[in-house]
């Protein structure tokens, strides 16, 4: 590969986070280290309270690097920007605007106005994720499926160059939550935009990921990658497969493997 | 998709059979009230009868009723009705006019709450009514001094309130904005501005009803005409039954405007309403 | 809109915010000041700070109050044993009223429609009434304290024990308790936290309707030391009773406060 792609996409390289709070220094993120190609879905791997959510929010720019840097097609992070969107576990959708509102702020917010093109296209998104008749609804009228839909419509109707998924799907039931993990490839199967994904969920991970980068416990540091090679466009089918089996319990050894020296202490 | 619409249908026969049987339990609802009012009359009409010592000294139901049937044809009560809803409408506009842009402010820039937030905790426990003899030696008129104190009332609970929707705002849909590209103009307009809304509106509900009963004192301190006047006017002339009359005309007039307030807060938060 | 993470930024901010503070308070006291100094329009009926405060701290006053006049504390007294014992009946009325309103369905549909019938009525028109009922001064200005107090007690009150999750006293049925001990040991503590909200509410109005009771038809008392420095044209003393009136009406409600996060301190831990 030639320097122009490798600098396609998102890059973090030896990223450190600490926090001064409390008792004295807690270092949350140590010497993190990964990359997402253009246009690829990774997914971020790990247990809660590991530093995931701190990692996105460096990411996403509402924190700064302690050490490190964070690139992003070539260019340095630094602040929050819409070419980075961020979908977070609860929802963010502003209650007191309707659905389509909610899908064409950002692009109105940069351009100053909402032409009936941008319109347009907000309605074809929604339309996409099954929300045509709700576009003029409230968020509070939804329900929680739903309001996930209509968030994610309005992060891709930017065209960001990043998304990031904090754990998006948490808190729906189980049915709920298959459901939007198909509708969502679907999605990103249509835009390809390039996606980092956190989740605790392990068979979620798999059935999404191009890539899965397994963390560490806190301090938050990659422990291992594995690249997930089921075909695309993926469908339910495919968590019977042998492959994903495969890789399943290929995870599963890496998540059970005990760290050192934290091991050896407990 | 199709689960969540057999959802959805389940859930509306369920909240129309509850409907169904919520009319049942209104009407039984309905008739307990108007029974504990009726039942607060006659004891009223009997204790006054039987000259039970306190109520020995006001005038029966039956005689308010009267005294008000008769108000209502008579030309001064309507312009007295109308003196004090314009002065009341006076200084709530105002407070709301700069009440509202203040707490907004003050909840937008923290610099700006540390400068002016002391100082509102030291004018606030001062009751709005002990301004009123400043009120009258430093404003022109008797009717600026009025709406003055009127606007006092109202004005501190609505500069609190919105400075407490401001700070109550879930940050996460701040940032949102600013991920989305906001600039901070639209984030005020956009995000600050209707997420401070109920908060707001609680303020008003609250401070029209400060208002009224700020108006009720005022007019008596100082006023000529007005409810409130009317009412001690009937004290002092010793016309016992209108001073009921007239404050049940006060408590009409409150609850009249406090409804207002909520009708223009529906309309305006549309996305509060149930569905 | 970050929030700052480190101690000694907070610190800094705090310290700011102290610094702010001070300079917008004394910003309107100088304005005070030169606003009246100047005879800017009207500002020269007005009295200026500094004349307030040596007023206040005179030992021989020009207008007859001051710290070291006994009428003073005279009034302070009258004002405040008014307030308490219509806030400490309010209390004691209110409460359990708003308790047997929020815990009988069939009560509170016989006497709530009253209620609200009556609770638009502003405190303050019941001050005609109020003397005319009352033949005594006194039990004239404490009803009417009273009566305002009352209605915030009660509505919060009843407020706090109809929003109690009702999985606590199922549970609590469950575990064999007799309706008096659900009363007791569940409905009451519960509710504690709005009964409070609803005191300190309570106590704001009663001075509220105190000062307004006292300025129109007392004798004595705060109120009336206003109203009569007002007929004497007394400037200076008006602002030294608004003073007195703000800083007394705060310790009470601070008092209420207090008493209320004592009481309720297992919502803190």
């Amino acid at each position: 590969m030639d320097e122009a792609v490798l600098a396609q996409g998102l890059q973090v390289r030896s990223i450190v986070k600490r926090f001064t709070g409390g008792g004295g220094e807690v270092t949350v993120v140590d010497g993190c280290s990964f990359s997402v190609p253009h246009g690829t879905l990774s997914v971020m791997l790990g247990p809660s309270g590991c530093g995931k959510t701190t990692l996105v929010n460096l990411i996403a720019g509402y924190e700064v690097p302690s050490a490190g840097e964070i690139l992003l097609d070539g260019n340095r992070v630094r602040g929050p920007g819409p070419e980075r969107i961020v979908v977070f576990q609860e929802s963010a959708l502003f209650p007191w605007m309707t659905v389509l509102d909610n899908v064409t702020f950002g692009p109105q917010s940069r351009r100053g106005r909402a032409d009936a093109a941008l319109r347009e296209r907000a309605r074809g998104l929604l339309a996409g994720v099954g929300l045509d008749e709700f576009a003029h609804r409230y968020p509070s009228q939804l329900s929680g499926g739903m309001q996930r839909r209509a968030e994610l419509a309005r992060a891709i109707v930017n065209e960001p160059s990043l998304m990031l998924l904090d754990e998006p799907f948490r808190g729906l039931d189980a049915m709920t939550r298959e459901l939007m993990q198909e509708q969502y490839l679907q999605l990103f199967e249509a835009n390809s935009r390039t996606t980092l994904f956190v989740t605790s969920e392990l068979r979620e991970a798999i059935f999404l990921a191009d890539r899965l980068l397994i963390m560490t416990p806190r301090p938050a540091r990659v422990r291992r990658t594995i690249d997930v090679d089921l075909p695309r466009p993926r469908e339910l089918g495919m968590l019977a497969s042998a492959r994903f089996r495969e890789i399943y319990e290929e995870t599963l050894l890496t998540l059970e493997e005990p760290t050192w020296p934290t091991a050896a202490v407990s | 998709m199709r689960l969540e619409g057999v959802l959805t249908a389940v859930r509306v026969s369920a909240a129309r059979g509850t409907r169904l049987r919520t009319k049942r339990v209104e009407s039984v609802r309905v008739l307990r009230g108007a029974a504990g009012i009726m039942g607060f009359l006659a004891l009223w009409e009997l204790g006054v009868l039987a000259h039970v010592p306190i109520l020995a000294q006001i005038p029966a139901p039956l005689e308010v009723a009267r005294a008000q049937w008769q108000l209502l044809h008579e030309a001064r009560y309507y312009v007295d009705w109308l003196v004090s809803l314009e002065r009341v409408s006076a200084g709530f506009l105002i407070a709301a006019l700069v009440g509202i842009p203040l707490g907004l402010l003050m909840g937008w820039r923290a610099k700006f709450r540390y400068l002016t937030f002391p100082v509102f905790e030291i004018l606030r426990p001062i009751p709005p009514l002990a301004w009123v003899p400043l009120s009258i030696v430093f404003w022109p008129t008797t009717e600026s001094s009025i709406v003055f104190v009127i606007f006092l009332g109202a004005f501190f609970t609505v500069v609190l309130n919105t400075l407490a929707g401001v700070r109550a705002i879930d940050q996460r849909y701040v940032r949102a904005a600013i991920s989305l590209g906001a600039t901070p103009a639209i984030i005020f307009r956009r995000i600050i501005l209707p997420g401070a809304l109920p908060s707001i509106f609680t303020g008003l509900t609250v401070g029209m009803g400060i208002t009224w009963s700020v108006l009720i004192a005022a007019e008596i301190i100082a006023g000529k005409s007005g409810l409130g006047y009317m009412t001690w006017e009937a004290y002092v002339a010793g016309a016992f039954p209108i001073i009921i009359a007239g404050m049940f005309s006060i408590g009409v007039a409150g609850y009249a405007s406090s409804a207002v307030v909520r009708l223009v807060a529906r309309y305006a938060m549309p996305w509060t309403k149930p569905f | 809109m970050a929030e700052p993470d480190s101690h000694s930024l907070r610190r800094r901010l705090r310290s700011s915010q102290v610094l702010l503070g001070a300079a917008g308070a004394l910003a309107f006291v100088a304005a005070w000041y030169l606003l009246v100094r100047f005879e800017v329009w009207r500002f020269a009926k007005l009295p200026d700070p500094l004349s307030v405060v040596r007023e206040w701290t005179a030992r021989r006053p020009q207008y007859g109050v001051s710290l070291y006049t006994a009428a003073y504390y005279q009034d302070i007294w009258t004002s405040t044993v008014r307030v308490f014992c219509a806030f400490a009946l309010a209390t004691l009325l209110g409460v359990p009223t708003g308790i047997a309103l929020g815990w009988s369905r069939s009560v509170r549909e016989f006497l709530f429609p009253l209620l609200e019938l009556i609770r638009p009525i502003p405190p303050l028109a019941w001050v005609p009434l109020a003397v005319l009922m009352l033949a005594n001064q006194e039990a004239a200005m404490i009803f009417l304290t009273w009566i305002a107090a009352f209605f915030a007690t009660v509505l919060n009150t009843m407020l706090g024990v109809t929003s109690i999750d009702p999985a606590y006293v199922r549970a609590a049925y469950c575990l064999g308790s007799r309706p008096q001990d659900v009363l007791r040991h569940v409905v009451v503590p519960a509710a504690l936290p709005y009964v409070f909200t609803g005191l300190q509410i309570a106590m704001g109005v009663a001075w509220f309707s105190l000062v307004a009771g006292e300025m129109i038809a007392g004798q004595a008392g705060l109120g009336y030391m206003i109203l009569s420095a007002y007929m004497d044209l007394q400037t200076t003393t008006i602002v030294i009773g608004m003073v007195t009136l703000g800083l007394v009406g705060f310790l009470s409600s601070a008092l209420v406060r207090w008493l209320g996060e004592r009481l309720t301190a297992w919502q803190f831990s």
